[in-house]
């Protein structure tokens, strides 16, 4: 039940970043939405910026829980930007705010280690170390970064599902490119 | 909720009274010390029975009442003394009430700035109100005028902006929702109990 109120307030707190700008938020239009006291929002949340910040470890926590059945790029890089098609305004306030890192942060640590998964299924019985690994993974990962934060600052176009399956695509040759090839 | 009603409407209550005690004390400065102790011990009573029903009402906002436990039982224990011991008290008397107009108006000016941070956009008209009724109440304490009659007068517009203060306090920030079947569910954390607690963890 305690998880419940904290799970009531980030949704109150997601509804309004769909209605307002990030930094126009107030303790108070969360209280209001809600209807927990000012007391009960302290006891979970320091401030607004704290929200967003335990809002987006959550995200990051749901979208690598998965990490041990992952499938292919294409599958799981539309499961992680399922949050982001499904709030659009939510996201690009955020995006606009003085908090745009932890957007960042959510796209890098929720995708590192779903790619990293999936690269090692496919470069399993390689000469690769998991160096090389963890290298090749942090380059997807901050392309599907960058491209993703790209894509918001241009008001994300409705093809973005299309643009994941290109992502994938340039994925999924990079990494089949390599397979076969050592560096050394 | 029926408490956070009972909290709203005693505080506006006893502002206004205090608002109404402030101009007769204005007007007729000379009035019988012994009565202005006992009528001023009665208010700080009341207010202080109103802070404590405050404290442990489920208020929406928790601004108003949250020094209310406190304040609520320095208040009814100052006010008795007042009421028991008017002719005792009577050399002292602006100093206690400069006093606890001080110390009310300091925590009103700490909800302030609390109201700032929460989010509420008139927090700097009690910010002005509490500011504005500390430096009366130090006047008061150090009282620097040389007639009684003065300093009653004095004292009297104190009380009248300490009322209002506590009006526009209550007003503005006390505030009562009805929650809707979903939202009864979650717990506020009056109501939170250890084994939600351990289960959380």
């Amino acid at each position: 039940m305690a998880n419940f109120t904290k799970a009531a307030i980030m949704e109150s707190f997601l509804r309004l970043l769909n209605e307002k700008k990030f930094d126009k938020i107030t303790i108070k239009d969360i209280v209001s939405d809600c209807g927990v006291s000012r007391k009960t929002f302290y006891y979970y949340f320091e401030d607004i910026y704290d929200i967003l910040e335990k809002y987006m470890a959550d995200l990051t926590e749901e979208s690598i829980k998965s990490i041990d059945n992952v499938q292919t790029f294409e599958t799981e890089l539309i499961k992680l930007i399922g949050f982001i098609t499904d709030n659009k305004r939510a996201v690009y306030h955020i995006y606009n705010s003085v908090s745009r890192d932890k957007l960042e942060d959510y796209l890098y640590e929720s995708s590192m280690p779903v790619i990293k998964a999936i690269i090692l299924k496919k470069l399993d019985n390689s000469t690769y170390s998991s160096d090389d690994i963890d290298i090749i993974s942090k380059v997807c990962a901050n392309a599907f970064t960058g491209s993703i934060l790209r894509l918001i600052k241009d008001g994300m176009p409705d093809n973005i599902e299309y643009m994941i399956k290109l992502i994938s695509t340039i994925f999924d040759d990079a990494v089949n490119a390599i397979q076969n090839r050592s560096i050394n | 909720m029926k408490m956070v009603r009972y909290a709203k409407t005693g505080s506006i209550i006893s502002g206004i009274i205090l608002i109404l005690c402030g101009l007769f004390l204005t007007i007729f400065p000379s009035f019988s010390i012994i009565a202005i102790s006992r009528t001023i011990g009665a208010l700080i009573i009341l207010s202080g029975i109103v802070k404590i029903i405050g404290y442990f009402s489920n208020d929406l906002y928790s601004l108003a009442f949250q020094f209310g436990l406190a304040l609520g039982i320095f208040s009814i224990i100052l006010g008795s003394v007042l009421i028991i011991y008017p002719k005792w008290l009577a050399s002292v008397l602006p100093i206690i009430i400069g006093l606890v107009i001080l110390i009310n108006s300091l925590f009103t000016f700490q909800t302030s700035m609390d109201s700032k941070k929460f989010g509420l956009d008139y927090w700097w008209v009690s910010l002005i109100l509490s500011i504005l009724t500390s430096v009366l109440g130090i006047t008061i304490i150090f009282n620097p005028f040389s007639s009684a009659a003065v300093m009653m007068a004095i004292i009297g517009i104190t009380t009248m902006f300490f009322g209002a203060e506590k009006v526009f306090v209550s007003l503005y920030t006390v505030v009562v929702k009805k929650k809707n079947k979903e939202q009864e569910k979650y717990i506020d954390v009056t109501e939170y109990n250890f084994e939600e607690k351990r289960d959380q963890n």
